[in-house]
């Protein structure tokens, strides 16, 4: 297991018991209690932050009383709601973008804890702007990405350098595999 | 393999605290009296698990009834989120203290829609048919507002709110919020019984749509008309500042709905039940004869009209509520009253 793995198992495990603890209290109490509420809310959500739960739809579907977000980011290479790469293979991540709205994109590759960046780009539309509703992309992976886990983060606005990295909306797990000689 | 269903709607309870006119909720309907209400934590957790281990979805928007009414909302949500299904919510935004949306939005849910009907509380609170509904709603815009959770606002266009929608969109634009959601009255549930109150015609639906797609367009508001509306009745090239949309003649590109029991509709407006997912596979009934009818049946009325492949023939869920066949053209086409 890599560094990168392992910062992010550790703490998730320790809040996962602490959740299942809190859930078998609420459980207890018939699901009344709203001390014991308030805490699984609040555990479950660290917990979320972890585990990046996607928080965008993966796919544009119009529906009569329901709205699809907008800047709504899905991709092509989603399995299980992860990205797995090998980069001897593959190093390009395709998908689109869904009712855009905003001019500008970036996308950040970060360990899991979001504290480390080793990409940072600026996300091109396949047919060179940015003017239509959905618009697809292309992301070319960067040579020197280890063998790990990794944060994939997009912004609807523009990312710096030296801003400090956190959990984008939306972000997904990417697992990299790079057994270059 | 699991069945792919990107995206469900999920009926998490009946119960609500509004009266609203225009509600198209089947179970609403006047024939509807010996149904029974449903609000479950454990019967909805129970859908939710057996509904991710047949289906492959990717997002769940939770409707009702009022859904911050529904037992143990939060958990529902969080469990949902733990599953890794985006989320988002259709609310009625009297119900939820402000520490439920910040706890929504810590959650990830990225979507919440609240109706906003009017600039005053007279014209909402008439709709909702409970007073002072329309101060709660905008306490709650107040508080989602600063969140991270998008906003969007509803507005039904109905007889009773139609000729003021500038001022409302102006009013929704003050409060901060930029997307903007217009459905035009729809009729089903009890809206059946209000519809004389509510129907507007053809001139009337026409004139709310120029009058909004103007005052979007000068406010920079995002509009969209979501509800289907037939193209005979208007014409979205008129309205270049409302983005217009219709259902898909593809089935999992529905918007496909399951209630608590495991009854999964065609959408949350059409009444007909395909099966239930503890009892049926979503293939046979997704691919029943009965689902089939949906996209192969062409309404007399319109199979003749050049537009059927984009019109899909309106809202036929507004057929079904009004105990009409599925080959009979959205109600609104042949509304006419003066
Ligand atoms: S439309 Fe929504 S808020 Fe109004 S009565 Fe129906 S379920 Fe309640
Ligand atoms: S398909 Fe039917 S409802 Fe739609 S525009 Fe044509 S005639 Fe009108």
């Amino acid at each position: 297991m890599n560094k990168t793995e392992f910062s992010f198992t550790l703490p998730f495990v320790a809040f996962a018991l602490a959740f299942a603890a809190v859930s078998f209290m609420l459980y207890l109490s018939g699901g009344k209690s709203s001390y014991w509420l308030k805490k699984k809310m609040k555990i479950g959500a660290i917990m979320l932050t972890m585990s990046a739960a996607s928080v965008g739809y993966q796919g544009c579907i119009t529906t009569c009383y329901d709205m699809p977000a907008q800047n709504d980011i899905s991709i092509d290479n989603l399995a299980n709601y992860e990205i797995r790469v090998n980069l001897q293979e593959n190093k390009y991540i395709t998908g689109t973008i869904y009712e855009r709205i905003s001019t500008e994109f970036y996308f950040r590759i970060t360990d899991t804890a979001y504290t480390k960046t080793f990409q940072l780009e600026q996300l091109k539309a396949d047919d060179g702007a940015m003017d239509e509703s959905s618009e697809k992309f292309t992301i070319m992976l960067s040579d020197s990405l280890e063998s790990g886990i990794y944060m994939l983060n997009f912004y609807d606005y523009k990312v710096l350098a030296e801003d400090s990295a956190y959990a984008s909306y939306p972000s997904f797990r990417l697992i990299v595999e790079n057994n270059r000689p | 393999m699991k069945y792919s269903l990107p995206r469900i709607a999920f009926e998490i309870t009946s119960v609500c605290n509004l009266k609203c006119k225009y509600c198209y909720n089947i179970w609403k309907a006047p024939e509807a009296e010996e149904f029974k209400h449903f609000n479950s934590y454990s019967q909805a957790l129970k859908t939710l698990k057996h509904l991710f281990k047949v289906a492959d979805v990717q997002h769940v928007t939770f409707t009702g009834g009022e859904p911050f009414l529904a037992e143990r909302f939060p958990e529902i949500v969080l469990f949902t989120r733990l599953k890794n299904k985006s989320v988002s919510i259709i609310s009625n935004g009297t119900m939820a203290k402000p520490e439920d949306y910040k706890t929504m939005s810590d959650l990830g849910v990225s979507l919440i829609e609240i109706p906003i009907l009017a600039d005053n509380a007279t014209q909402h609170d008439t709709l909702t048919g409970i007073k002072g509904s329309w101060q709660k709603v905008v306490d709650s815009v107040k508080s989602i507002v600063p969140l991270k959770m998008q906003l969007v606002a509803v507005i039904v266009i109905t007889k009773i709110n139609y000729a003021d929608i500038d001022k409302t969109l102006q009013f929704i634009h003050n409060q901060g919020i930029r997307r903007v959601m217009l459905n035009r009255f729809n009729i089903g549930g009890a809206g059946i019984v209000h519809q004389d109150e509510l129907n507007l015609t053809h001139r009337e639906l026409n004139l709310a749509y120029q009058k909004a797609s103007e005052a979007g367009k000068n406010l920079g508001l995002s509009l969209s008309s979501n509800v289907c509306t037939p193209l005979c009745v208007v014409n979205p090239q008129h309205f270049p500042n409302i983005r217009f949309s219709s259902c898909s003649p593809k089935v999992e590109k529905r918007p496909l709905t399951i209630d608590i029991l495991g009854n999964l509709r065609f959408c949350n407006h059409s009444p007909s039940i395909l099966g239930n997912i503890f009892t049926d596979s979503l293939e046979k009934m997704l691919h029943s004869e009965k689902a089939q009818l949906w996209s192969n049946l062409v309404p007399e009325y319109c199979t003749n009209c050049e537009l059927y492949s984009k019109c899909m023939a309106g809202c036929r869920a507004a057929s079904e509520q009004l105990r009409l066949s599925l080959n009979h053209v959205d109600p609104l086409v042949l509304y006419k009253s003066t």
